[in-house]
């Protein structure tokens, strides 16, 4: 009877792979986890003792235990960071990517990707570095935001690059030799009708993009100098950030400050995962 | 004696190094329909790009010989001119799918700034749709997405946009061979329509030669990149010259 042995011996198997499967997909995931888990935890304690609005809108007192503040001037940084980042990466990244993708097969094409190819995994320190070098030290002469913003847009900008021009050569070809026969220049036709076509897709890497510049330290750290007291706008001064300030705060030897650092960190995780899952939601909706 | 709105002279057109188009001498009479025929990898869609210029988006293409519409060369004129005067459509219904069916019609007038007024817009508009006989069915949801339309009203939105240009010569690339009959048949009858009420020229490719005769004052028998017999589309289709073309004709081919 080897049949039904046989039969045994391999399930047997089978559970034993699915097992050590699951094991490993847990152990994969298990960091992951225990992360949102202890920002959850963590974070939602020390907003839950400051009070929600309180932490949102006022300024930090890292030294005073009996009332933290808030960390509101660093969330306007983020916001305004991110902004200036959106803006100007996009106005780069838009014709960047077009020349990726219209004049597929030239040289310049070519090269073109694989520099953003190249910058996408640029160490973004030597981007702070730089940056600091010519806007802080040279041009300006103090840590100001438009130089985080800089730093921000050249991180995000490879990323953004390879993203349009692969949202743009996703333009299916009849579209596209539809857009050309409506008899308009070149440069018209791209953007009033192919570029629009792939909006979507450039908007999720625009979103993708915008999450990755709100969680970046490294480009901010000689940059925006970190100043928490007070809102202002001002893009020639130095302001403030919430990952930045997670980073300068948590260091700190008060119970105040890793109140706040703690809080800020669960707030960075709730708009990433927020700008992650509109991009998700565009994504699907693209598949028409 | 007939005049020519589109001369193809001695044509030769190179894809990747092989060589598509070698030698393609053609006349298109003005206000007719010619039916460009050939079993299928025998280049019409080449030549159809050929003569409108979309060729020059291919960076493998090269092109030798000249193509005149109404006697002036298209490679000394903007691509982009001559694809105002020669409209095309394509095999695939291919409407934008970003925009609605109204502003898919009106983005060629817009482009070209062919309405002064919103209102003219609208003109333009409804007698494109009218002559691609597609108004009476979206006339209410103009606003509404392309892409909830069926194949058949997608491809006559198609041709409403190329219309919308105002052009001479209309190319049509087997605009019905995605289609289902009664909208192929639709689609006939408004190209039909076209060049008797508005004189326009069209290139009707096909490889059916039913549809061939049904459609086309004309016939142009294409095989191996070279044409191998033209005239008047019964004259092809019944009394065939040469082999080649009977052979296809009668489906063996």
């Amino acid at each position: 009877m080897r049949g039904p042995r046989r039969m045994l011996a391999r399930k047997m198997w089978n559970y034993a792979g699915l097992a050590v499967l699951v094991t490993l997909a847990g152990l994969a995931v298990a960091p992951l986890l225990h992360i949102l888990y202890l920002v959850a935890l963590k974070g939602g304690e020390a907003i839950a003792r400051i009070g929600l609005r309180r932490f949102l809108t006022e300024s930090p007192h890292p030294f005073d235990p009996s009332d933290p503040g808030g960390i509101g001037p660093a969330l306007l940084g983020t916001l305004e960071l991110a902004a200036l980042t959106a803006a100007g990466a996009t106005l780069i990244a838009l014709p960047a990517a077009v020349l990726i993708s219209e004049l597929r097969g030239s040289r310049l094409s070519r090269a073109t990707l694989l520099l953003a190819l190249t910058l996408v995994e640029f160490p973004t320190i030597l981007v702070g570095l730089t940056v600091y070098a010519v806007l802080v030290d040279h041009l300006v002469g103090r840590y100001n935001m438009l130089a985080g913003a800089a730093a921000l847009a050249i991180v995000v900008l490879p990323y953004l690059v390879v993203q349009a021009s692969e949202a743009l050569r996703q333009v299916p070809e009849g579209v596209r030799e539809a857009a050309y026969s409506m008899g308009a220049p070149r440069t018209t036709t791209v953007y009033a009708l192919i570029a629009p076509a792939a909006r979507r897709g450039i908007l999720v890497g625009l979103l993708i993009g915008l999450a990755r510049a709100a969680g970046e330290t490294a480009p901010l750290l000689f940059t925006i100098g970190g100043a928490y007291e007070g809102y202002h706008l001002c893009l020639l001064r130095e302001g403030g950030a919430v990952p930045l300030m997670i980073y300068q705060f948590i260091q700190m030897p008060y119970q105040a400050a890793r109140e706040l650092a703690w809080g800020a960190a669960l707030v960075l995780m709730l708009i990433v995962v927020t700008v992650m899952v509109a991009a998700r939601l565009i994504v699907r909706e693209v598949r028409m | 004696m007939a005049t020519y709105a589109l001369e193809v002279r001695d044509l030769h057109v190179w894809l990747s190094g092989k060589e598509i188009l070698r030698g393609v001498t053609v006349r298109f009479p003005e206000a007719a329909v010619t039916a460009v025929m050939g079993p299928s990898g025998t280049g019409k869609s080449t030549l159809l790009r050929a003569i409108n210029r979309l060729l020059d988006l291919n960076p493998e293409a090269r092109v030798e010989g000249d193509v005149r519409v109404y006697g002036r060369s298209v490679y000394e004129m903007e691509p982009y001119e001559v694809r105002r005067i020669v409209a095309m459509v394509f095999q695939e219904p291919n409407p934008f799918p970003h925009l609605s069916i109204y502003d898919n019609v009106a983005i060629g007038p817009r482009l070209h700034g062919l309405a002064r007024t919103k209102r003219e817009l609208d003109e333009i508009v409804r007698w494109a749709l009218e002559k691609a006989m597609l108004w009476d069915e979206v006339k209410d949801r103009l606003d509404s997405s392309p892409m909830k339309l069926s194949g058949g009203q997608r491809q006559r939105l198609s041709l409403a946009r190329a219309l919308a240009l105002k052009p001479r010569i209309l190319l049509l690339d087997e605009p019905t061979a995605n289609v289902d009959p009664v909208n192929a048949v639709k689609i006939e009858e408004a190209i039909r329509g076209l060049v008797r009420e508005e004189g326009l020229t069209a290139v009707f490719v096909t490889h059916m030669p039913s549809q061939a005769v049904r459609v086309s004052e004309y016939i142009v028998f294409l095989y191996g990149g070279r044409v191998v017999e033209q005239g008047p589309s019964r004259e092809v289709a019944l009394n065939p010259r040469n082999p080649l073309t009977e052979k296809f004709f009668r489906g063996e081919l």
